[in-house]
């Protein structure tokens, strides 16, 4: 059985908190002091919505639900959510991989 | 400091409009403008033109020295401003401070947009580029969904109900069906928003405005020519802004953007009022829920009494608080970058006592303008000169 896949989001150095998924430099100081740190693909949705008028590059593959998810240390993430259960506001999801173009891709956790 | 006014403005009618290029639509409303402040078009010294998108949907950088050049401006200094959405407000902040800073006297401020002989995945895509692509839009995110996401926070928070949110829809097109400049000019009903198809569950499509072709201009100046050549001017009394999180999920609070918040503030400070003061407001409406937002960030109306406002009729023409008596971005129409100034537009009307929906004695109005979800925002108030 393969490992669940993790996610890497970024850290501070100072106090070792996970407050970023972008490397480049701490949101609340600014300061670019920060660390990768993996954490596992789990978290809870914050908000969704589902497009059904969408860009032209995914033109195809509308109605699609996007989600955002907080993750362990209260990181939050935009992903899409795929399969039809667990849209709503607190339902567990988890990572299932990571889409060149498209971003993180989350599942439902015992969807009914 | 120097006191600056508005001696004059113009618009173009918003909505689609297939004889009208970009340049055609800016030099349009500048000439109106300039006709309108009595001022001769020699005295301008600068141009600051707001526009968003014209480059990738009308294929055409360098507008601003294009513009100056076709209204017999050329040589002056001409600068594009681009903040998105809020690229007019933005514009007109940039008009105002060189001439309160004493380094112009007369300048011409303009917003221009031209969206509508784009396909509409095309116009999404150049909207979603607002957002944060590394972060947030590669997922397929879009501007409708990222404020369907601060709705559905909006109504989880304070109980806001899909009715109320409706109820900005219904109010706003009342009020555009009387503007003559509105692309929209038929009311609706809280049945028909809530029965629309969707654009980004749970946003339908009356919630949001229509793809808009249009511009929108002002004449701004130190208030001492303005009073010899007018006598409807309307006085600059603050001009305030901020910028926020370009991502949504960097935002501590999805029901408040900090931008507004702050470039509230500023305004409110320099021109010593309190939001209780403000006769009429025209607020960034981008859609249903952003005018809630926007009128619990500018301290108009206490957090989540925005729906409720909008339900009992508090903010209509005739209520205590009129807000978007032009029918608002989602009625009078949203040429993204021509917005921000065509909010201007309407508010000098409303002081001058000139508007199509004419808010009883306003003396003083505020002007909200934001680009992206939030990222960035200005705030002005105006005042009966």
């Amino acid at each position: 059985m393969t490992n669940p896949p993790r996610l890497t989001v970024y850290r501070s150095r100072l106090d070792g908190q996970p407050v970023t998924v972008r490397g480049d430099a701490c949101p609340m100081c600014g300061r670019p002091d920060l660390e990768p740190h993996e954490i596992p693909g789990d978290g809870r949705i914050v908000v969704w919505t589902t497009i059904h008028i969408p860009p032209a590059r995914y033109a195809d593959e509308a109605p699609y639900t996007v989600a955002m998810v907080e993750l362990e240390g209260g990181v939050r993430i935009m992903g899409r959510l795929i399969g039809e259960a667990g849209r709503e506001l607190g339902a567990r999801v988890r990572l299932q991989c990571v889409d060149p173009e498209r971003g993180p891709i989350f599942e439902p956790v015992n969807p009914p | 400091m120097r006191d600056v006014s508005i001696a004059g403005v113009g618009s173009t009618s918003f909505g689609k409009l297939p004889d009208r290029g970009i340049v055609e639509l800016a030099t349009d409303a500048c000439r109106e403008a300039l006709a309108d402040s009595g001022i001769p078009h020699e005295r301008v010294q600068a141009l600051y033109l707001g526009n968003f998108v014209g480059e990738r949907l009308a294929d055409q950088g360098a507008l601003a020295p294009i513009v100056a050049r076709r209204l017999g401006l050329d040589g002056i200094p001409a600068t594009k401003v681009e903040a998105a959405c809020a690229s007019g407000g933005i514009a007109l902040r940039h008009g105002y401070l060189t001439v309160t800073a004493g380094i112009h006297d007369v300048v011409l401020v303009a917003g221009v947009e031209k969206m509508t002989d784009i396909p509409t995945g095309d116009v999404t895509a150049a909207l979603a580029t607002a957002g944060d692509e590394g972060l947030e839009m590669r997922t397929g995110l879009t501007f409708p969904g990222a404020f369907a996401m601060v709705m559905q926070a909006h109504m989880a928070r304070y109980g806001t109900s899909r009715e109320q949110i409706a109820a900005v829809s219904v109010k706003n097109h009342d009020n555009g069906a009387a503007n003559p400049k509105a692309q929209f000019r038929k009311p609706t009903t809280i049945e028909e928003v809530v029965s629309s198809r969707f654009v980004a569950e749970p946003l339908r499509l009356f919630d949001c405005p229509p793809i808009t072709d249009g511009a929108a201009a002002a004449v701004v100046c130190t208030a001492e020519i303005a009073s010899q050549h007018t006598n409807r001017g309307v006085r600059i009394l603050a001009s305030g802004q901020g910028s926020g999180p370009v991502a949504l999920s960097g935002m501590d609070d999805l029901t408040s953007f900090p931008a507004t918040v702050r470039a509230a503030s500023e305004a409110f400070g320099q021109a010593r009022i309190a939001p209780g003061d403000v006769d009429v407001a025209e607020v960034h409406d981008c859609f249903t829920i952003a005018e809630l937002v926007a009128t619990e960030d500018l301290g108009l109306l206490p957090r989540g009494d925005g729906g409720h406002a909008a339900e009992s009729g508090e903010t209509a023409v005739n209520g205590r608080l009129p807000v978007n008596p032009s029918g608002g971005l989602i009625a009078k129409g949203h040429p993204v970058g021509a917005s921000g100034v065509g909010q201007i537009y309407d508010l000098a009307l409303q002081l001058r006592g000139e508007a199509a929906n004419q808010v009883d004695g306003a003396r003083i109005g505020l002007a909200h303008s934001m680009g992206g979800c939030g990222a960035a925002a200005a705030v002005h108030i105006l005042a009966h000169d």
